[in-house]
């Protein structure tokens, strides 16, 4: 009878120990673990945002395919000396091949390289 | 007729156009990339068997160099004068602190090699060079190297122009720095735009230009990230590091190319306030300036073209 006793007892013994084994693994787990997630999910966050960018810009530094001509709806016409520039068109577009002084895209456009 | 060629060449996009009668073909305009493959064996640093990488690694005596590499000097030794000293090629050591050490597409690639510099310094003028107009030589004193950049692009992208020009009208694009050689063959002027940085791929406005030049400079497009934080390729001599400005780049339009190229750097490096008083101070430039936020600035020139312009409105 005691015997029986002693062996419900160590059993337990055995599995308290091992659910407050489960229960602490589980607390520090979440208590150490949890911090750095959130700065790896920050981090890949920043990571993904700073790789559309490069993209963005390794996209606009390849060549422009050409946009269909007439997409501007306006020719301003001007005149002027020095630097020669005699006329402005004002309005956005994409830009096209060509060059044409009669309309459509531009036959090259300046941006910072 | 609109015979044009496309290549890369100083790291960049290339475009060369020539105006022909009839669709004839043009011989030409297939030798340009060979002339610019000349011009960067000669003027490039990345290549360290160019000619101004031997004469970077000779210090204290005099070296004979060659008619290209001895223009495109002389033209920073202009750019210097005009630009009160912001625009020099002694630059180069402080590109290499701020991580400018490779070729642009390998910097987006792969990043710089270096580590920041722990303490930058101002750049040494051009006038601590020696130079021998008779005997054809520069002597580099000790400590000094040069970076030709966007002034050799500019004086290539002209004399490309030059030669293709005793063919026809000619339009010569070297990485957005374009010289016009005149109008088309039926008079029309050539439309140019220019680019709206906040929108890769569109243009922000249209210029029709009979001849000159038109150059942009910016912190849009060649920078690069250096010990976590964003560098770029516009050093200000003063500091010896990338210039601080509210501006996110500058075009101009210009007589010449290379003159437009210096006046968009020189602005730049200015700034909004002092930049724009620069650009009135020469009625022969127009400028356009885009701040940081987008925000567009005119010079009075730019404004009289676009009010203008805006008044004399047609449809196409």
């Amino acid at each position: 009878m005691a015997n029986k006793t002693n062996g419900r007892s160590w059993n337990d013994i055995q599995l308290m120990l091992a659910s407050t084994s489960v229960a602490l693994t589980l607390s520090f787990w979440n208590l150490f673990a949890g911090p750095d997630r959130e700065a790896a999910v920050l981090q890949a966050q920043q990571k993904a945002a700073e790789d559309a960018m490069l993209q963005a810009e390794l996209a606009a530094s390849q060549p422009a395919a050409p946009a269909p001509s007439g997409e501007s709806s306006t020719k301003l016409l001007l005149g002027g000396q020095a630097p020669q520039t005699q006329v402005v068109v004002g309005g956005r577009g994409g830009r096209g091949g060509g060059g044409g002084g009669g309309g459509g895209g531009a036959a090259a456009s300046t941006r910072s390289s | 007729m609109h015979q044009s060629i496309n290549f890369r060449a100083m790291g960049s996009e290339m475009l060369a156009i020539v105006d022909k009668p009839n669709g004839d073909p043009e011989p030409a305009l297939e030798q340009v990339p060979a002339w610019f493959e000349e011009w960067e064996q000669c003027l490039s640093r990345f290549r360290p068997d160019s000619e101004l990488s031997r004469l970077n690694g000779l210090n204290n005596q005099p070296v004979a160099v060659s008619e290209t590499l001895w223009d495109v000097v002389d033209l920073s030794r202009f750019a210097e004068v005009l630009s009160g000293g912001l625009i020099t090629p002694t630059v180069h050591d402080a590109l290499l602190d701020a991580g400018y050490d490779r070729d642009i597409d390998e910097l987006r690639l792969w990043g710089p090699r270096s580590s920041p510099a722990s303490n930058a310094r101002a750049v040494d003028p051009l006038s601590a060079v020696l130079f021998d107009e008779g005997a054809r030589t520069i002597c580099l004193p000790e400590g000094v190297r040069l970076d030709l950049g966007g002034v050799a692009k500019g004086w290539s992208a002209h004399q490309a122009m030059l030669r293709l020009a005793q063919s026809g009208p000619a339009l010569v694009d070297a990485a957005g720095d374009i010289a016009l050689s005149g109008p088309q063959l039926h008079g029309e002027p050539w439309i140019i735009g220019v680019a709206d940085p906040m929108n890769p791929g569109e243009d922000l406005l249209r210029l029709l230009i009979a001849a000159g030049g038109i150059a942009t400079s910016g912190k849009d497009r060649r920078r690069w990230k250096q010990g976590g934080r964003w560098k770029h390729h516009l050093i200000n001599p003063l500091s010896g590091e990338p210039a601080d400005t509210d501006l996110l780049t500058v075009t101009v339009l210009a007589e010449t190319v290379m003159e437009a190229e210096i006046a968009a750097k020189t602005i730049f490096l200015l700034g909004t306030e002092d930049g724009m008083e620069w650009a009135e101070e020469r009625p022969e430039l127009a400028a356009l300036l885009i701040r940081d936020r987008g925000e567009i600035v005119l010079s009075d020139r730019m404004h009289a073209y676009v009010q203008q312009g805006e008044e004399e409105c047609q449809p196409w």
